[in-house]
């Protein structure tokens, strides 16, 4: 090697000139893979920004139309309902070819009965608001056919607002066609409640007249009693109150008997909404419209890891009105205690953001008996979300105290306590694609899917920005490639000028009965010391300016986020593991380098050798 | 020499391959880094394009979107800024149909009339679902005629046709309202309006209060004007006009006097504040921009290296032509004229390989970005090979002839 | 007359190149090396010269002086008259001397008939008559035409001194410079290439002088100086 030197120092400056070169390949190279891997994680951590799901909704059979009695216009409203003759379900979105990132799931929405925590409507109100539903006992102030708006006084609250007790309120037996006579000295019981029906007839009529009444709003109608509760695979049991009586009298006994304790069993049951919390079990918290669109987002915490959706971990997102009214911070546990599921709704449809509430009321099963909690767990919550406007209400929107937790995580997620059964939903059902594959996608069900299923997609508009994106990754990935043949080519022009032209040497020496080996050494050592010194001085400084560069560039804020909704930290985050990261280019390509010169180098060794050395003596050199 | 070149470029194969290869591998290298950062800034402003942000005023604790009282001066501030797009704006108010008795409004207060400026503003109401005959929607939405769009349902329900003019008693909600009561007073006199077009019911996908009239913004705000009231926006949304400009746009909508939202304030309906959704479009632009300058940083860097290949490659290749060049002179061909030939065949070579590299890079850089790269690889080398041959040539013939051996 | 041939003297007086007291002294950043000291000689037409001596006795310097390669640091040298200071000594070069040396020098990119062309280049020969005069000289040198094609690694050394000497006479000037012209050549080739040399000078009125420490192409020249540390004399004459 010294030899090796030493010949190599007789030529100065192309030595030197070599080094240099060397170290500037290196560093080209390095900043090259630097840039490049940066890139490419940009890229990543770019790509991640866009997320396409997709949404699935099953289209009706056909329309069974259904007549209701109207007593106002005294016909009968036809009612159109879908008909479904089965259910898809998302096992039926795997089809050959489908490439899911989540999903698909049909999500259920779990009703937690919460008597020990403050929600929201709790917090806004200190009463039951009055004119919900209400079971009540009542008599008409006249002796009356309610085949329109007749006045009735509640006379005994048994499930409701007791504040209603004494209240004189329009009632109409509105979807009754052939309505019974109520008689004033009789005392009825019913579920009574606001359907969205106003006052009509001529009794109210004359009032307005004589402007004794100037009262406008809706009269109070009677509910079925009949059971909600479903079968866990969504079909409807038995139920003789189904279509059945609605307005019962008041005797002696009534309430020992079946119906009589069904009434009690439903008034019991009537003022739980208000502790009631909505509970999401999900598979990825960006399924969840709200979390995708942003309207949604986390402001402390974190969300709940892949693992913990994939295993069922008990933690959950806690949205930050709900652990504001209970003093609750991220770490704590809430108590869920499972009472109903639905399979229909999600939870924005039924526990508004403004403090309404859509609930069921025929909450006993088909026996009239009462339904119990039926799953008690303690949730740790990981992250609280917080909620913006999406300017219109939407069907979107997240409900009122929703609680996000990992559908797994809910043992009898299966249907227990079913209220509610629908086909799959924009609102229920969704799924995660790769970004830039919905066309794909939609091949592949047109080939093996059904034309019952329809979807929506949404991307954030990556598909608009894909094109850049892709350039963008070429062009990083040619760009480092050139960077590679560039330092090769710099290689061969080196060892061409070291080795093939130093031919003459190489005779000599062989002539002087050097081995092959020998001679190889004799030259490649040198080569391979100066490509060694150069690639590790260059890749050195290639890793340190990248580094630099990263760190200073990373602390740069580039937009203010002054109003900015759904700050959550994490935009601006320098990663901490890059600088760690960085190195592993360096060494790579000082690797690399080094064996691409020395195997340049040997293989145009290997050609000298196999020449004749008094050949090569004769020969004159190439230049 | 034409000929010598000619031979040489035939006979030096190997060596003229890496010569112009290393050329092509700097055009390409000096191209791709350029149609980099320019991919880059093209992603920015498509980013920009087609992801507007969204931005909204709400209440001072962000919990309100609609529903509010936000100020004329407001509406009027966004409407003329330069950095607002989209601006979409409603009021809401009850009316009744015909003249009646304050103390019966009760009875007859039973329409929900929404001034808008666009279909959007109201609910999730689109051009294609308003039926107009006479005039476009966007025509309708901008002018301040008393002209209205009716709902369809309520159209059949009371009788009316397209181009009637009804006569509406309008009540305004009052800012004063304490929260959760909103109290709603006359308006006045009555207003008579041209039914101009139908709207499909917007059914089912809000819960939204159904809106059953529609006028223009405008003659919604002289409604109040002439009634000596202070207009109120119920609802104001809009896009950044430029989302490059963000910042530009957040400091506007400082001197607007817009505040940011503050979860410790209390509930109120006034609509002061602004929520604007840039969070995914700040993370992105952010990554772009920050790929965009770290790349830009490394401009001086890649110059100096390319210009350092340049200059070494063209001077190492040119010192081995010393025998050749001595040769020349001692053939008698003058100084100057002697190292042309092969300054000649490298700058060929160089050009060669700047063309290939030109051919492969065209489909990611403009012209501009080729033409500056060449003109700097073109230079580097011909600094590297003259500089070679200028050291060479001022070297003695004999000890050029005597230095191989 | 062709450029660089100029001179108060003319060809009829038979000394083509006159050396009056020339010295030459290499002058490095360090230090002053006295190569020559007034040399004085005179060289004729048709006449083979040989000038001997030990290695770094001046030969090569005095030679690259002849060849118009650098001018004297002293005293005067006359090129058919002329001070070779004031002629244009590339022309002097291209047309009217050759220098043949002992590593051949050939044009390593161009075969052995484009090497003897190549004079005839410079020289706006047409392309047609360039080629025949190549051949021509190509084969008075005893080269056979199957070599012409050849690229000079590829022929033998004294083939490719026999190659080099065509390209002198190509280039039309009547003085060859040789520098130990068979220094790399076994003593077969020798006899050959002195034979040419003094083929040259005899038949076709060339200057030939050779720098040598070869005994026998010594012995093969018309008129012997010897060089001993940087001053000339008369060895045989």
């Amino acid at each position: 090697m010294k030899n090796s030197l030493k010949q190599m120092m007789r030529t100065p400056v192309r030595t030197i000139l070599f080094l240099t070169l060397m170290v500037f390949a290196a560093f080209l190279m390095t900043l090259g893979a630097g840039i490049w891997l940066k890139g490419n994680r940009t890229l990543e951590q770019y790509e991640d920004r866009f997320m396409t799901i997709g949404t699935v909704r099953q289209i009706p059979d056909s329309f069974e139309q259904e007549l209701l009695w109207n007593a106002e216009t005294r016909d009968y409203d036809v009612k159109k309902n879908a008909q479904y003759s089965s259910y898809f379900t998302p096992e039926d979105l795997l089809f050959p070819g489908a490439e899911y990132i989540a999903g698909p799931e049909q999500r259920s929405l779990f009703i937690a009965y919460q008597p020990e925590y403050t929600t929201l409507y709790k917090s806004m109100n200190t009463e039951p608001l009055s004119w919900s539903a209400l079971i009540a006992e009542f008599s008409p102030v006249e002796d009356c056919v309610p085949s329109e708006s007749v006045q009735i006084r509640i006379t005994k609250v048994i499930g409701g607002d007791p504040r209603l007790e004494g209240v004189v309120d329009y009632f109409c037996d509105h979807r009754n066609p052939t309505p019974e006579m109520l008689y004033k000295d009789k005392t009825y019981v019913a579920m009574l409640g606001h359907q969205g029906f106003s006052i009509h007839g001529k009794a109210y009529e004359e009032k307005m007249q004589s402007k004794s009444e100037v009262r406008i709003g809706l009269e109070l109608i009677p509910y079925s009693l009949e059971s909600e509760l479903l079968w866990p695979d969504g079909s409807r049991p038995e139920d003789a109150f189904r279509d059945g009586q609605q307005i019962f009298e008041v005797t002696d006994g009534f309430y020992e008997t079946e119906t009589g304790r069904r009434i009690l069993n439903l008034a019991n049951s009537e003022l739980i909404w208000q502790d009631c919390q909505p509970v999401t079990g999900t598979y990825q918290t960006a399924l969840l419209m709200p979390f995708y669109n942003g309207q949604a987002y986390i402001c402390e915490g974190r969300d709940i890891s892949e693992e913990e959706y994939a295993n069922g971990g008990k933690v959950c997102l806690a949205p930050k009105t709900f652990m504001e009214n209970n003093g609750l911070s991220v770490g704590d546990s809430v108590k869920v205690q499972l009472l109903y599921t639905d399979r229909k709704a999600n939870a924005g449809r039924m526990f508004s953001l403004g403090g309404g509430i859509k609930f069921y009321s025929g909450q006993v099963d088909a026996g009239g008996n009462p339904l119990e909690v039926f799953e008690t767990s303690d949730y740790t919550v990981v992250g609280i979300y917080d909620v913006t406007f999406s300017g219109t209400e939407s069907i979107f929107d997240p409900g009122a105290d929703e609680l996000i937790v990992p559908m797994e995580s809910i043992e009898a997620r299966h249907g227990t306590n079913l209220m509610s059964c629908g086909p799959m939903t924009d609102v229920t059902s969704s799924f995660r694609i790769p970004n830039g594959s919905i066309d794909e996608f939609l091949r592949g069900w047109a080939q093996y899917g059904t034309d019952k299923l329809e979807f929506t997609f949404y991307d954030m508009g990556y598909s608009r920005l894909k094109a850049g994106i892709d350039n963008m990754k070429a062009v990083s990935l040619i760009l480092f490639a050139s960077g590679v043949i560039l330092t090769v080519l710099l290689l061969f022009f080196f060892s061409h000028l070291y080795i093939t032209k130093q031919a003459e040497r190489t005779a000599i020496e062989r002539s002087l009965g050097m081995k092959p080996a020998q001679c190889r050494w004799s030259m490649l050592s040198g080569f391979a010391m100066l490509t060694l010194i150069g690639s590790v001085l260059g890749a050195a400084a290639g890793f340190r300016m990248s580094v630099d560069i990263s760190a200073a560039n990373a602390g740069e804020t580039y937009y203010e986020t002054a109003y900015t909704a759904g700050i959550t930290g994490t935009v601006n985050e320098i990663p901490v593991e890059e600088a760690a990261d960085s190195k592993m280019p360096a060494a790579y390509c000082t690797l690399f380098i080094v064996a691409a010169g020395v195997g340049i180098a040997w293989a145009k060794m290997n050609r000298s050798l196999k020449r004749e050395p008094m050949r090569l003596l004769a020969e004159r050199a190439e230049e | 020499m034409l000929y010598y070149i000619k031979c040489s470029l035939m006979r030096r194969k190997a060596a003229n391959l890496i010569t112009a290869g290393i050329s092509i591998m700097l055009v390409l290298l000096l191209n791709l880094y350029f149609g980099s950062v320019r991919s880059y800034q093209a992603q920015l402003s498509d980013l920009a394009e087609n992801v507007p942000i969204f931005c909204q005023i709400t209440n001072l604790n962000g919990t309100m979107g609609n529903g509010l009282f936000i100020s004329e001066s407001t509406v009027e501030a966004l409407e003329g800024s330069g950095q607002v797009k989209d601006l979409s704006y409603m009021a809401v108010m009850m009316a009744g149909e015909g003249d009646f008795q304050d103390a019966e409004y009760s009875k007859h207060l039973n329409l929900y009339v929404v001034g808008a400026n666009n279909a959007r503003a109201v609910g999730e109401l689109t051009n294609d679902m308003i039926h107009m005959e006479s005039q476009d929607t966007d025509a309708f939405f901008a002018s301040d005629r008393m002209e209205c769009i009716v709902n369809e349902k309520v159209l059949a329900k009371r009788g009316w046709k397209v181009g009637d003019r009804i006569t509406l008693k309008c009540y305004y909600y009052d800012p004063a309202s304490e929260l959760h009561k909103i109290d709603i007073h006359p308006m006045g006199q009555t207003a008579e309006a041209e039914i101009v077009g139908t709207m499909e019911e917007i059914s089912g996908k809000t819960n939204a209060i159904s809106t059953d009239v529609v006028i223009p913004a405008r003659a919604a705000r002289n409604l109040f004007k002439q009634s000596g009231l202070t207009f109120f926006a119920d609802t104001v949304t809009f896009h950044v006009g430029n989302p490059l400009l963000l910042n530009d746009f957040k400091e506007e909508m400082q001197n607007i006097g817009l505040m940011e939202t503050s979860a410790e304030a209390g509930d109120s309906y006034t609509g002061c504040a602004l929520v604007v959704r840039d969070a995914e479009f700040i993370a992105s632009a952010t990554d772009l921009r920050r790929s965009i300058e770290m790349l830009q940083s490394f401009f001086p860097v890649v110059c100096i290296l390319v210009l350092l290949i340049g200059y070494v490659v063209s001077s190492l290749a040119g010192s081995s032509r010393r025998e050749e060049f001595a040769l020349m002179r001692l053939q008698g061909v003058k100084r100057r004229r002697a190292f042309l030939p092969f300054l000649e065949e490298q700058m060929l070579l160089v050009a060669l390989g700047c063309l290939v590299g030109d051919a492969v890079a065209v489909a990611v850089s403009p012209v501009s970005v080729i033409v500056k790269v060449n003109g700097v690889l073109l230079l580097a080398y011909l600094i590297g090979a003259m500089a070679a041959y200028g050291q060479m040539s001022r070297k003695n013939v004999v000890s050029l002839l005597s230095i191989r051996r | 007359m062709r450029p660089g041939m100029e001179g108060k003297m003319g060809a009829d007086t038979g000394k083509i190149i006159e050396a009056e007291k020339i010295g030459y002294v290499y002058q490095s950043k360090y230090q002053k090396t006295r190569a020559l000291t007034e040399v004085s000689c005179s060289f004729e037409r048709g006449k083979v010269y040989a000038i001997t001596g030990k290695s770094g006795s001046g030969k090569s310097t005095f030679l690259s002086l002849l060849a118009g390669l650098d001018v004297p640091t002293e005293g005067n040298l006359y090129i058919e008259g002329k001070d070779i200071r004031e002629i244009d000594r590339d022309a002097y070069r291209m047309n009217r001397a050759s220098v043949i040396y002992q590593a051949f020098h050939l044009f390593p990119l161009l075969t052995v008939l484009e090497n003897v062309m190549f004079p005839m280049q410079l020289q706006h020969v047409s392309k047609k008559e360039m080629k025949e005069r190549a051949q021509a000289f190509l084969s008075k040198v005893g080269l056979s035409d199957t070599l012409y094609g050849k690229m000079p690694n590829m022929v033998s050394g004294g083939e490719q001194q026999r190659a080099a000497i065509a390209r002198a006479m190509a280039s039309g000037g009547q003085i060859l410079l040789a520098d130990e012209p068979t220094g790399n050549l076994d003593s077969q080739n020798e006899a050959v290439i002195v034979e040419l040399l003094g083929k040259m000078a005899h038949e076709e009125n060339y200057t030939v002088i050779v720098v040598t420490h070869n005994e026998k192409v010594a012995e093969a020249a018309d008129v012997v100086y010897g060089m001993s540390d940087g001053r000339l004399e008369v060895v045989r004459g």
